[in-house]
């Protein structure tokens, strides 16, 4: 049959689409995923320097290295240099690949990466230096570095539109959707989060609460989801469940996500109705996250054999459980009487890891380890990522479970008016475990920088292609 | 490049398929039999994509059609066929009324309607969230009328734009004189957003901006899956390919052939038809005989013979072998245009009778006005102050929300039942006239008799054995597509056939070749020369004369005596009305069990008969599969086509039977339960509005309580309407709707 | 509390921009074919690289669809 199919798309003629082009894409997508390994490796690396100093406080206390000066680099860090890049690189290939095409302009994608990489540095400097804006969390930045991102941002999506317009298929694909949604909606969240109006007392908080949990998201979000939406596909090598629940799932998305930033700031002074529609929000949200939660999961059916058959696969698989049960345990976390308990408590820590780890950067991690092979022809090997991915994934599990069970105890401690040190000598064990987790997450990316040489520069591996061979079974 | 797709360069005929779109692309609907197995559609989608200039495309599996919008000045027309054809994929191009989808532009327009009025409800429903709470949280008065007027603006686009239709056909059915459910849905939009206007604008007062988008909504999305359900149907509906050919071959003066559009033929032009295509258009026989396939015409499936000289009619295919005419109408002007025309008279004729929720809901509106106008009178006359408020406040519960929401419950949950049973609805309002029907006109061959080869009861002469006898046959049968031979190849399925080579079809009836090293023939009496050519059996005979004789007779489909006793149990009265001769029918209708038969009727006396039971006060539903059946079926209240049935028969039938008329009862049994529940969802929900009628005027219901109320009365119309259910008749092949349904 | 001037506007503009988006997305055609374009991450045709290397699994790709739509 396979001979039959080829030879019938042979009978057109050859794309407009150039080698050059394939080559530059792949330049891109490379560039990208370098430079986003970097702010991985770096971001991590100060993430568990600051695990560490929950349990030695004094170690490396020096004036640029105190843990009010590492932890907004360790978070922005990862936020804007690893998962930004990362998934702006993948979005690249994705868009111009599932379009047909060839990329509107590759000096704008150059642009945007270095545009990215300026705001990256000279935020861990200015942070650094003691230059923190003061904002609520991701926007310590002084605000002229948060608008050197928003130009990358602006960059980014003016060539992935364009690339859009020239595609060969009338219908735009739907990660496509998601990708040039997360782009915009990001650009406005970024223009109001720097905005000089009403920055100040419970402004500031309600303003925050907008920004911070929309660019979650509404920004890696959308831009993980359509890296789901194309990479397992291609993986699997067959198409997406339900082309339409993706559809209504996005659409969805728009109507519930807008109002539950507020969710942050339960009990805070904010208006009580503000705090309850953001509640209904966050429940709301759950008819998205299910529908595309069941529509990758059914996408994978007939391929849980209880043995991992690809890494890039299995990579995707941790991402989408983490993206479903993650959202889920945000939602009942907005619920007033469970936020009581773990509100301020580093349970909240957990769940951003849960989120940002588990489902972000597995999905980051997934997309390339299926794509990047394919655009570079090179691929890592099979005991690398097997040794990423079990490293990764005990990791994460470590690090989640113990500040979920932590959380818990040092919130209770709370609320039952116990002595504020009660709560740091319970929550003990727990830091330690927290640190054996971050080590091993530290490790995996040791490992990934090593994958990610054999698919760019170095010598291929020995891994078999991403996309997997169907079998009758499964299919 | 083959010359059948050259051909397709010529203006002349390009402009019959391809329709201009505004973005300067070309689209076109193709007829693709390979897609009717899902491996090979995917093979043709993919070939598509792959070819330069081909913007878009929609393939519908079950119609076997696919809609291709593409840049003809990258990719001509007859580069597109010749690359489906050596895809193996022959797309045959259908004329570009085809391309011409109202029901997807309706479609379009609601699905936007619907996505105002669900984001805007959202938001509305938001403010107003804030509002009710501020009886918990005290809200400050500024705060709360900074709500009232985000809930007015949030209100303005769902009442404004997304309720336009609402509006537009009420006011149609009022011009009309037949109100239906629209007006008490508009009167109801209108009152309370003007009252809740009102109320903001003067700051005191309950506001219901978030009930009525809401209501709107809530409406909207039934009545978007009801037209969905309709679109999928229709399309499904939409089968097989043109009846009449778009091409036609010429006879030049030189006596050459020429390739030219069927609707550039005129009166005295000669054509050729070669085998197994159709006649583009009426004409007069050239050739000394001719046997074609008149079942488009007729329905029925039996190869007709003509001699030279003889009238053959537009859409009749020929059989064995190619034949000549002279054109005597036009296209436009030919028979089956003309039944066409018969039939599409018939339906305006019919849907002139209108909307069936017109009563209730005119009764509906009165009994609301009356309460409104009680309650405005008592408070005016106790305390006027609260006159508007409660009268208000009566209206918001009174809104027919789940009155609206009723039937298009029924008729979406009817549907998608049915849709699995292998029934398509081709016309929603056929539902209810399937339940109200008490006469069933019967149309006979190919409706409830089909031909039959009768194998069993077969005669060999001259010591050739059964079996010997049915190779040979099959033989030279498997290269013919006469339904008749067909049957003949069929029957000798498993046994060896035989090499056969040299055959030849000729004109008249017959197949000749050489089988086994030995010169045969098949074929009807008259072709085997000595044989009395009144017989309808088959022949096969060598050089020294008949070998074997087939049989052919007409019986009665497996389940057609059940199925019209099961319709007789449910109180439907069966009648037979056929064109067929009177002995034939006869024999049919004892076997069948039907008293009432007529034979030798013509379209038009179908026709008549059908005019004649409606007026006579009975509601028919007719059941036929033929050209000549269109206007009985478009005339009738409720029509059947089943399977096999020609495209004239499907276009004028509301409903499919995909998987034959066994499904009939099974409909009628739907039909009388969906009936019963859409009853009880009007009851229901008048209980619910009428009964809170008192309260609301007593003004013990407040916004947010009509506002849950609406929403559970809706939700209890939807779940009772799940309550239709297909019965425990055995299953039948399903649908691929599930497929494509968002 | 005065940010609320801000955001509800911003939240009506964007609900008002993210209407128009889907207008133009159901005026393009994008949600009559809810079913083909899943397809779309399959077809795109693996061009051969410098060294004139072929990935071997992309190759595969439309053929087995084929046998996924087949079951």
């Amino acid at each position: 049959m396979a001979v039959t199919v080829q030879d019938l798309s042979r009978t057109g003629p050859t794309p407009i689409r150039g080698e050059q082009d394939d080559h530059e894409l792949s330049s891109i997508f490379k560039a990208y995923t370098v430079s986003a390994t970097f702010w991985l490796i770096f971001g991590t690396a100060v993430g568990l320097l600051l695990a560490f100093k929950f349990g030695a406080p004094d170690f490396w206390a020096g004036k640029y290295l105190t843990f009010g000066r590492l932890r907004p680099i360790h978070t922005n860090d990862v936020f804007y240099g690893w998962a930004s890049i990362a998934l702006v690189g993948t979005a690249y290939y994705v868009t111009v690949r599932s379009c047909g095409t060839k990329l509107y302009s590759t000096a704008l994608a150059w642009a945007g990466l270095w545009l990215f990489n300026i705001a990256a540095i000279a935020g861990t400097i200015a942070l650094d230096l003691g230059y923190n804006w003061g904002d609520l969390e991701y926007r310590e930045w002084p605000w002229p570095i948060r608008l050197v991102f928003l130009a990358a941002l602006i960059v980014t999506v003016w060539n992935i539109l364009a690339t859009i317009a020239r595609r060969e298929s009338q219908d735009i694909y739907l990660s496509n959707w998601y990708i040039v949604g997360g782009l915009l909606w990001t650009c406005i969240i970024c223009l109001v989060a720097v905005l000089p109006w009403y920055q100040y007392g419970l402004g500031q908080v309600t303003i925050s609460g907008y920004f911070m949990h929309n660019a979650v998201g509404m920004w890696f979000t959308p831009l993980a989801l359509g890296l789901f939406y194309y990479a397992i596909p291609k993986v699997l090598n067959r198409p997406i469940y339900s082309y339409a629940l993706g559809v209504l799932a996005f659409w969805t998305n728009l109507v519930f996500y807008p109002m539950l930033g507020a969710h942050h700031f339960l009990f805070s002074p904010l208006p009580w109705w503000l705090q309850t529609t953001a509640i209904i929000c966050s429940v709301g949200m759950l008819v998205p996250v299910l529908g595309g939660g069941a529509n990758y999961l059914l996408t994978m059916r007939g391929r849980y054999h209880g043995r991992i058959e690809s890494y890039p696969l299995a990579f995707l698989f941790v991402g989408v459980l983490c993206y479903v049960f993650g959202s889920m345990q945000g939602t009942v976390e907005a619920l007033r009487s469970l936020q009581a308990i773990w509100h301020f408590t580093s349970f909240t820590v957990g769940h951003s890891h849960f989120t940002m780890y588990g489902f972000v950067t597995f999905a980051a991690w997934g997309g390339i380890y299926a794509l990047l092979p394919l655009a570079t022809g090179k691929r890592p090997g099979q005991l690398g990522m097997a040794v990423h991915f079990w490293l990764a994934t005990t990791g994460v599990a470590i690090y989640v479970i113990s500040l979920s069970i932590g959380g818990t105890i040092q919130g209770l401690d709370w609320v039952h008016g116990k002595p504020f040190i009660q709560s740091v000598v319970d929550m003990e064990p727990y830091y330690l475990w927290r640190g054996v987790g971050g080590i091993l997450m530290f490790l995996s990316h040791l490992v990934f920088v090593w994958n990610v040489w054999r698919m760019t520069a170095g010598k291929p591996g020995d891994a078999p292609s991403p996309i997997m061979q169907s079998e009758e079974a499964g299919a | 490049m083959s010359i059948d797709a050259k051909l397709w360069a010529r203006p002349a005929l390009a402009g019959q398929v391809l329709r201009r779109r505004r973005d300067g692309r070309a689209e076109i609907a193709l007829h693709v039999a390979a897609l009717a197995q899902p491996r090979r559609a995917l093979q043709f989608e993919q070939m598509l994509h792959a070819l330069p200039g081909v913007a878009s495309m929609s393939l519908d599996r079950v119609a076997q059609r696919a809609r291709v919008v593409f840049d003809d000045a990258r990719l001509p027309l007859p580069a597109l066929l010749d690359a489906c054809a050596g895809a193996a994929c022959e797309a045959q191009p259908l004329h570009r009324d085809r391309l011409v989808d109202r029901g997807r532009a309706l479609a379009n327009a609601s699905l936007k309607r619907l996505l105002v009025a669900g984001v805007f409800t959202m938001q509305a429903m938001m403010f107003a969230l804030v509002l009710y709470l501020g009886a918990v949280n005290p809200l400050d008065a500024s705060t709360a009328h900074l709500f009232r007027w985000l809930g007015l603006l949030s209100a303005i686009p769902v009442v404004g734009y997304a309720a336009l239709p609402f509006y537009r056909d009420a006011l149609a059915g009022l011009r009309a004189g037949r109100p239906g459910i629209d007006v008490p849905v508009a009167l109801a939009i209108v009152f309370i957003f003007s009252a809740s206007v009102v109320n903001a604008l003067r700051g005191s007062g309950e506001i219901y901006f978030d009930s009525i988008s809401m209501f709107v909504f809530v409406l909207l999305l039934g009545r978007h899956l009801q037209l969905r359900a309709h679109v999928r149907h229709r399309a499904l509906g939409e089968l097989a390919a043109d009846a009449l050919p778009l091409l036609a071959q010429r006879r030049s003066g030189d006596g050459g052939l020429e390739t030219v559009a069927a609707a550039e033929l005129v009166a005295g032009d000669r054509v050729r038809v070669a085998e197994g295509e159709a006649v583009p258009c009426d004409g007069v026989l050239e050739s000394a005989r001719a046997q074609t396939d008149e079942s488009l015409l007729s329905g029925e499936a039996r190869a007709c013979v003509h001699r030279h000289g003889d009238a053959i009619s537009a859409g009749s295919v020929a059989l064995g072998g190619p034949l000549e005419l002279r054109v005597t109408r036009e296209v436009g002007a030919s028979a089956t245009s003309v039944l066409a025309r018969l039939a599409a008279q018939a339906h305006a004729a019919r849907d002139a009778a209108g909307d069936a929720d017109a009563p209730a809901a005119r009764r509906f509106v009165w009994r609301v006005l009356v309460l409104a106008i009680a309650t405005a009178a008592f408070w005016l006359w106790r305390d006027p102050a609260r006159a508007f408020d409660a009268t208000v406040a009566v209206l918001v519960v009174a809104c027919p929300c789940a009155f609206g929401l009723a039937a298009p419950a029924v008729l979406t949950r009817s549907m998608a039942v049915l849709a699995r049973m292998g029934v398509l609805v081709l016309r929603p309002a056929a539902l209810p006239a399937m339940a109200e029907a008490d006469r069933v006109l019967f149309d006979k061959t190919g409706t409830l008799t089909e031909p039959a080869l009768r194998v069993d009861s077969m005669e060999t002469f001259r010591g050739t054995s059964q079996a010997e006898a049915l190779r040979l046959a099959a033989a030279l049968a498997q290269a013919s597509r006469h339904p008749l031979a067909r049957a003949v190849a069929q029957a000798a399925d498993d046994v060896g056939i035989p090499e056969s080579a040299e055959i030849v079809v000729t004109s008249g009836g017959g197949l000749q070749g050489r089988v086994a090293g030995c010169e045969l023939k098949l074929g009807r009496g008259g072709f085997i020369s000595d044989i009395d050519a009144d017989d309808d059996a088959l022949w096969l005979s060598n050089a020294e004369g008949p070998l074997a004789r087939f049989p052919v007779v007409e019986t009665v489909r497996a389940q057609a005596a059940a199925v019209v006793a099961a319709l007789r149990a449910s109180g439907l009265a069966p009648a037979l009305v056929s064109g067929d001769a009177p002995s034939r029918v006869r024999a049919a209708a004892e076997r069948l069990g039907i008293d009432d038969w007529s034979a030798r009727q013509s379209p038009a006396d179908k026709l008549a008969r059908v005019q004649r039971e409606r007026t006579a006060g009975r509601v028919v539903l007719a059941v036929g599969d033929g050209g000549n059946d269109a206007a009985a079926l478009a005339a009738a209240d409720v029509s059947a086509v089943p399977a096999g049935g020609t495209d004239l028969a499907r276009s004028h039938a509301d409903l499919a039977l995909l998987s034959g008329i066994a499904g009939l009862p099974r409909v009628r049994e739907l039909a009388l339960r969906a009936r019963a529940i859409l009853l009880q969802n009007r009851r229901g929900s008048l209980v619910w509005n009428l009964g809170a009628v008192p309260f609301a005027a007593l003004g013990f219901v407040p916004p947010w309580l009509a506002a849950i109320g609406m929403s559970a009365s809706s939700l209890a119309v939807v779940l009772n309407s799940l309550r239709i259910r297909a019965g425990q008749e055995p299953r039948t092949p399903s649908l691929p709707l599930h497929e494509r349904t968002a | 509390m005065n940010a609320l001037l801000i955001l509800i506007p911003v939240t009506l503009v964007l609900a008002i921009v993210a209407v128009g988006i889907f207008f133009w997305a159901v005026n393009h055609a994008q949600f009559e074919d809810l079913d083909s374009p899943k397809v779309l991450p399959l077809l795109d045709e693996e061009a051969p690289h410098k060294d004139g290397r072929v990935d071997a699994g992309s190759r595969a790709a439309p053929a087995s669809v084929d046998k996924h739509a087949a079951s």
